[in-house]
Parts: structure tokens; C-alpha cells; sequence
């Protein structure tokens, strides 16, 4: 472990940058070494990420997603999963440019958050909590997906209206980004309805913070995409757009403290249970 | 070692490619003739509608292949005259002949540029000759390479990619729009022949319905029957446009058959479903406004033909990235073909110091009286130890500089130790 408390947000930040210029450079020169670069320096970084978050768990003895710092850390490394899925499936799919600036802003964003204030939230300790915050991060993980295949699906079917059908950017077909984006909404609207509710159940959340206000409004779009997506009418590029809204509005509310300046994780100790909140920590 | 390469290929009249072409029986017999002629030689034939090549490799000095003897071959095999076809010809030899064979392997030296069914002939103008014994090591070096070359060139370039027809650049369209096939329908508006071509190029898609329409219900039923689907009353084109995922319309109507008022009231029957138009008409078949519906993908005969320009576009600009990997790959395959040499020359170098040692020991042995048997023994082990421990150092320094790609330093050793050049 001693190993492991060495790795920075900059060992895997830069690799991912690496690997997302990597995949810039595979347009203008598409060699094997270039992908190979990319996907190395993926892995790489996935794996230092993955020891980064296991030590940080390991010292708090919890799942390390109980502040906005590791929060951001664990999505952007579901988010890296999600690319060396796409990427080790299909090498010559365009993935990279559309998922790994992702990873990379939420990793450039925890760096400019502080991970000492990791230890003031239990939300880690008990199972109920443990629920809500996995089941927010993978709702969240999974309409960032949602986002991502819609924005493919707008480009490819440019790509399509526009006749360049061997385009460099090398996307799946219609059909399965539009299966994709279905899958992606209805996986992510109960996690994410899950893990509201589970919130407002276990902490004492004021409807005045922005951060719960943003979060309402997002669940708010997710359910009309949902319902929309239901009727078999709506489909094609407005449900492409309505999801790309619902996820910026996701990601949003899911970096709140940031952007509103608030300190909603930090704070729900306080309204924890004395029972919960005395538990922990460090 | 020489590696040669006698052919000709499209830019030779088709009646004299016909004349030297070898079937697959032909083939056989050609390269067991062309073994008995030269026993230690290795010989492939490529033989295709475009090209007949001969590959030879071995023997050097007095038992060197020369390109004469394959030419007066192929005279004596198709029993053509030599002045007919020598004028067309062409010779390579040794890097040049690696560097056309990975040329043909990979499309580049193809009458359609990138074409990929090359590389197929390729493998079995190989798999032939390895089944006649007539390819050695040689063959399977430079053959493996470029197989793995045509490879590389067709998943790190562009090169192979795309159609060059219009009935199957329409097939490419398809496919970036849909990606299961056998819960699709396929609706054929028409049954002239280019709809037909179109049909015979989806049929690669394995769609699980096939409406045939046309004014003429006997000539759809045709189509239908040849191609295992159903026919339909052109009465019934809103009906089956509901039902169809893909459509290809092809009639000879003067004025569009399908408006934009008329396609919006089958877009309603079919809930906004995605639909695939490829309309290859002229006049057009489909109002061009519908091509502004969302879930609607309208293509025309000029869409198709533009495709088609890009493709042949898109294929010269991989040139470049194509013969980089070429060179790259003769590069690798000098040093594999040297270390494949470096075998037998290291084997002489033995041989030599080993004749050496026996030549010395038949001198010194006898002058050394009253020697036990167990004595003189231990003088040749000594020896033979002392050539081993001499020789350790040089062969692995030869492998070493062969792997870093100095080929020269076989020729260094060959000529050092006085070795048989051959």
C-alpha cells in the first residue's frame, strides 16, 4: 500500500491525456502503434486509478465516495472503464474522443478540490448510505453514457444525411446507439430515483440548497426522457437532444458543490444520526 | 539465395492472360515440372483472372534460377510462343520480388486498387505450392509476410475500405444505419436490373423479409422467387412502405411516386420507425423533401455516385500509409530471411573448424606414442570443447547483428573463414 499512496491525480490524469491525444493523432496517422499507445496509457492510468481509490478505501475502511473529491475520482474511473470496454471490443471505434475528455475533466476537476475534506461525511458507513451513493454515482456514470451516445448518434447521422459514410470517426450504427441510449435512459432513471429518494430519507436536505434544487430539476428532465422514450413515436434526433440535456443537467447537479458553491456532502454529517455520525472517519 | 518473380498482370490483352493462364490442376503439375527441373529450388504460381506469376527462390551461382528459364516454362507449359508474351512481361528479383508480392497481396498492384479477394488467391496460390512440397523456408517467409503485410494494410489504412459500385456503396449506407438484419424488411420498389443488383448485394446482409413491388406483378414475382421473397400489387406501396426498414426504389416513373404529404402519413402509420431509402431512379422516385424528416435517410443516385468518387479518393490518399507499411515490412523480412541463411553458413563455419581439427589431430596423434585409447580421447573432447568455447562468441554475435537488421555480416563471415558462397 505504500506504493499506492504515492500515485497522484496527475499519474492518471496524464495518462488518460495521453491516451485521448493518442486518439486524436489515430485521424491523421491510423497505425497500430498509435492505438496501441492509446490503449496502453488507458490501462495504465485505469490501473493506478484503481490502486489510488483501493488505498483510499483501505485507510478510510469505506467505499471511497463519501466527498465531492473521490466522487469525481470514481466516476471519472467507471467512466475509463466504460472507454477500455468500448475500445478493447472494437479497436477501430471512434470512442476515445467522446469519452475521455469526460474522465479527464471530472479527474482535472477533483484536482482542483480539496481530498482532506474527504473524512468529514459518513455517507460510506452504513449500507443505506453506501446504497445511495453508489446508486447516484452509477446513475450518474450511466446518463453521462447516455449522453455520450447521443452526441454520437447526432454525429452520425450527419455523417449519414451528409453521404461521408467512411468517415474517420468511426461510430456504430444508428440502430445500436439508438438501442444504446434506450438501455443507458431506463438503467439510469431508477438508479437515480433510487438514490434521490434514499437521500432525502437519510439526510434532512434543505429544498433551498441549490445543489438539491438542481438535482430535482434533472431528475425532473430524466423522467419526460424517460416517458418519452416509453412512446415508440419519439425517437430518432429530438431524443438525442433531450438526452444530452437530461445529462448535462445530471452531471450538473452531480457537481454541485463545485459549481454552487455549497458544501451539501460536507454538511450531511451534520444531519446524520447521531448514531451514523459518530461512527468513522477520520 | 534469389527470390524471382516472372509475370504479367491486367495491363497484358486479355486474350494472351487467358493463353498463360493456369487452372488449379495446371498449377500443380506446373510447379512438380518446375521441381523436377530444379530439385532444390522452391516455386509458387499465382495464377488469376487478372495476373499469372511465377515465384522462385534458391540457388545461386551456376544454380541460380535465371528468369529465361521460367519464361521459356511458360512457353513450353501453355506451348506460346515466347515473342508473343515476353513483351508484357515483367521480372523481379530478390527485395523487388518481396516488394511486388506484398504489393499484390495487398490490392495495391490490383486493377480495382485495394482490392481484398487478392489476398484469398494469394493464400492459396501458397497453400498449393505448400501442398506440393515445392515451398520451403524461403517461400514460407516471404508468403507469411506478405500475408501479414496486406493484413496491416487492411486494418491501419483505409485502403480496402469502401465499395466501388453503386448498388453496393448502398449496402455501405444501409449498414451505417442499421446494424441487425434479420428482423429487417426489405422493399424493392421496381424490378429493373439495377434494383436486382442492389437486391443481390443486400442479400449479403441476410435481411428476413423481402417485398418485391412493381407495375408489372409478374416480373416482382420473379424477383420475388429468385431472391425467396414476396411479391406485391404496386396498389399496395403505402402499405409496404409501413412495413419496410429498408427500401430501394428503382422504377422508370416519369415524376416521384412517393410526395412528401404521402411519405408523412406513412411515417404516422409507422410510429417514426427509422427508415433506410435508397432511391437509385432517374427521375427520383421520392420527393426530395422527405429526405428533411427526422428517422428518414434518403439517398439518390447522386448521393451513391458520390460515395463511390469518395471511396476512389479515399483509397489513393492510403497510398502513402500503404507503402510505408510495405517498406516497413521489407525491412523486417531482410532480417528474417538473413537469419534464416544464417543456419546453414553457421553450420559451415562449424564444419570448417571442426575439418581443421580433425586434420590436425591426424597429425599430431600418431607422433604422440604410448598413448592409452582413454588419452587420445581426452585430446579430441579437448578440442572439440576448445572449437565450441572459439565459436560460442562469433555465433551469437552473428545472430545479434542479423537481428538488428546488419545483414552484411553473413557476407563478412562467408568471406573471413573462405565459406561456400552458395
Amino acid at each position: 500500500m505504500d506504493f499506492a499512496s504515492r500515485i497522484s491525480l496527475l499519474c492518471f490524469g496524464a495518462s488518460y491525456a495521453i491516451s485521448m491525444v493518442a486518439e486524436l493523432f489515430r485521424f491523421l496517422w491510423p497505425h497500430r502503434w498509435v492505438r496501441w499507445i492509446a490503449t496502453g496509457s488507458a490501462l495504465a492510468g485505469m490501473l493506478a486509478q484503481t490502486l489510488f481509490l483501493v488505498h483510499k478505501g483501505w485507510l478510510s475502511q469505506r467505499i471511497p465516495i463519501s466527498n465531492q473529491f473521490e466522487s469525481l475520482v470514481f466516476v471519472s474511473w467507471l467512466m475509463a472503464m466504460v472507454y477500455l470496454y468500448l475500445i478493447l471490443r472494437d479497436r477501430r471505434l471512434s470512442a476515445g474522443i467522446f469519452v475521455l475528455p469526460i474522465t479527464i475533466g471530472l479527474v482535472g476537476m477533483a484536482a482542483s478540490l480539496s481530498p482532506e475534506e474527504a473524512g468529514a461525511s459518513d455517507a460510506g458507513n452504513t449500507v443505506l448510505s453506501a446504497t445511495h451513493g453508489l446508486t447516484l454515482l452509477v446513475g450518474t456514470v450511466v446518463m453521462v453514457i447516455a449522453t455520450v451516445v447521443a452526441v454520437m448518434y447526432l454525429v452520425k447521422l450527419r455523417q449519414l444525411r451528409r453521404g461521408s459514410v467512411f468517415s474517420r470517426v468511426r461510430l456504430p450504427a444508428l440502430e445500436r446507439l439508438d438501442r444504446l441510449n434506450l438501455a443507458a435512459v431506463y438503467l439510469a432513471w431508477p438508479l437515480l430515483t433510487i438514490g434521490l429518494g434514499l437521500g432525502f430519507m437519510l439526510h434532512h436536505l434543505k429544498i433551498s440548497d441549490p445543489k438539491v434544487i438542481s438535482t430535482l430539476i434533472a431528475w425532473f428532465i430524466l423522467t419526460v426522457l424517460a416517458h418519452y422514450r416509453y412512446q415508440p413515436e419519439h425517437r430518432g434526433p429530438r431524443v438525442a437532444v433531450l438526452t444530452i440535456v437530461a445529462g448535462l443537467a445530471v452531471l450538473v447537479s452531480f457537481l454541485g458543490d463545485p459549481i454552487f458553491g455549497t458544501a451539501h456532502l460536507r454538511d450531511r454529517s451534520t444531519h446524520l444520526p447521531a448514531r451514523e455520525a459518530g461512527e468513522g472517519g477520520s | 539465395m534469389k527470390f524471382l518473380c516472372v509475370g504479367l498482370h491486367w495491363k497484358t490483352p486479355i486474350s494472351l492472360r487467358e493463353r498463360l493462364a493456369f487452372d488449379r490442376d495446371q498449377v500443380e503439375l506446373a510447379l512438380q515440372q518446375l521441381r523436377q527441373r530444379h530439385e532444390e529450388a522452391e516455386f509458387a504460381i499465382l495464377s488469376t483472372c487478372n495476373r499469372t506469376e511465377v515465384y522462385s527462390a534458391g540457388g545461386e551461382g551456376s544454380q541460380e534460377i535465371r528468369s529465361d528459364e521460367i519464361i521459356r516454362f511458360l512457353s513450353d507449359f501453355h506451348d506460346v510462343s515466347m515473342d508473343e508474351f515476353v513483351p508484357h512481361l515483367y521480372t523481379h528479383e530478390n527485395a523487388k520480388a518481396s516488394y511486388h508480392l506484398f504489393e499484390v497481396a495487398s490490392g495495391l498492384d490490383s486493377l480495382v486498387l485495394g482490392e481484398v479477394q487478392i489476398l484469398g488467391q494469394v493464400k492459396q496460390a501458397y497453400e498449393q505450392a505448400a501442398r506440393v512440397s515445392s515451398a520451403g523456408p524461403v517461400m514460407h517467409t516471404i508468403f507469411q509476410k506478405a500475408f501479414n503485410v496486406a493484413k496491416r494494410i487492411q486494418t491501419e489504412t483505409g485502403l480496402t475500405r469502401g465499395r466501388l459500385s453503386i448498388a453496393s456503396a448502398a449496402v455501405d449506407y444501409i449498414k451505417g444505419v442499421f446494424e441487425v438484419f434479420r428482423d429487417k424488411t426489405v422493399l424493392v420498389i421496381g424490378a429493373g436490373k439495377m434494383a436486382e443488383l442492389t437486391v443481390q448485394h443486400l442479400r449479403e446482409l441476410h435481411p428476413g423479409r423481402l417485398l418485391v413491388l412493381n407495375r408489372n406483378i409478374e416480373r416482382a414475382e420473379a424477383i420475388a422467387a429468385r431472391f425467396g421473397g414476396e411479391a406485391w400489387a404496386f396498389g399496395r406501396l403505402e402499405e409496404a412502405l409501413t412495413q419496410a426498414d429498408i427500401v430501394i426504389s428503382s422504377t422508370a416513373a416519369d415524376e416521384p411516386i412517393i410526395h412528401a404529404s404521402d411519405f408523412a402519413r406513412v411515417m404516422k402509420a409507422r410510429r417514426q420507425r427509422l427508415i433506410a431509402i435508397v432511391d437509385i431512379a432517374v427521375p427520383r422516385d421520392f420527393d426530395d423533401a422527405i429526405r428533411e424528416m427526422a428517422n428518414v435517410l434518403l439517398w439518390n443516385i447522386d448521393d451513391l455516385e458520390r460515395v463511390r468518387h469518395q471511396t476512389i479518393r479515399s483509397r489513393r490518399s492510403e497510398l502513402v500509409a500503404a507503402n510505408k507499411i510495405v517498406e516497413d515490412e521489407l525491412g523486417q523480412l531482410d532480417v528474417q530471411l538473413a537469419l534464416l541463411q544464417s543456419g546453414p553458413i553457421i553450420g559451415q563455419l562449424d564444419q570448417r573448424f571442426q575439418r581443421i581439427i580433425e586434420d590436425e589431430l591426424a597429425w599430431l596423434l600418431p607422433q604422440l606414442n604410448g598413448l592409452s585409447d582413454a588419452q587420445r580421447e581426452k585430446i579430441k573432447h579437448f578440442t572439440h570443447r576448445m572449437k565450441n568455447k572459439m565459436l560460442h562468441a562469433p555465433k551469437a554475435t552473428i545472430r545479434e547483428e542479423l537481428k538488428q537488421g546488419r545483414v552484411g555480416v553473413l557476407e563478412l563471415i562467408q568471406k573471413l573463414f573462405g565459406l561456400d558462397r552458395r
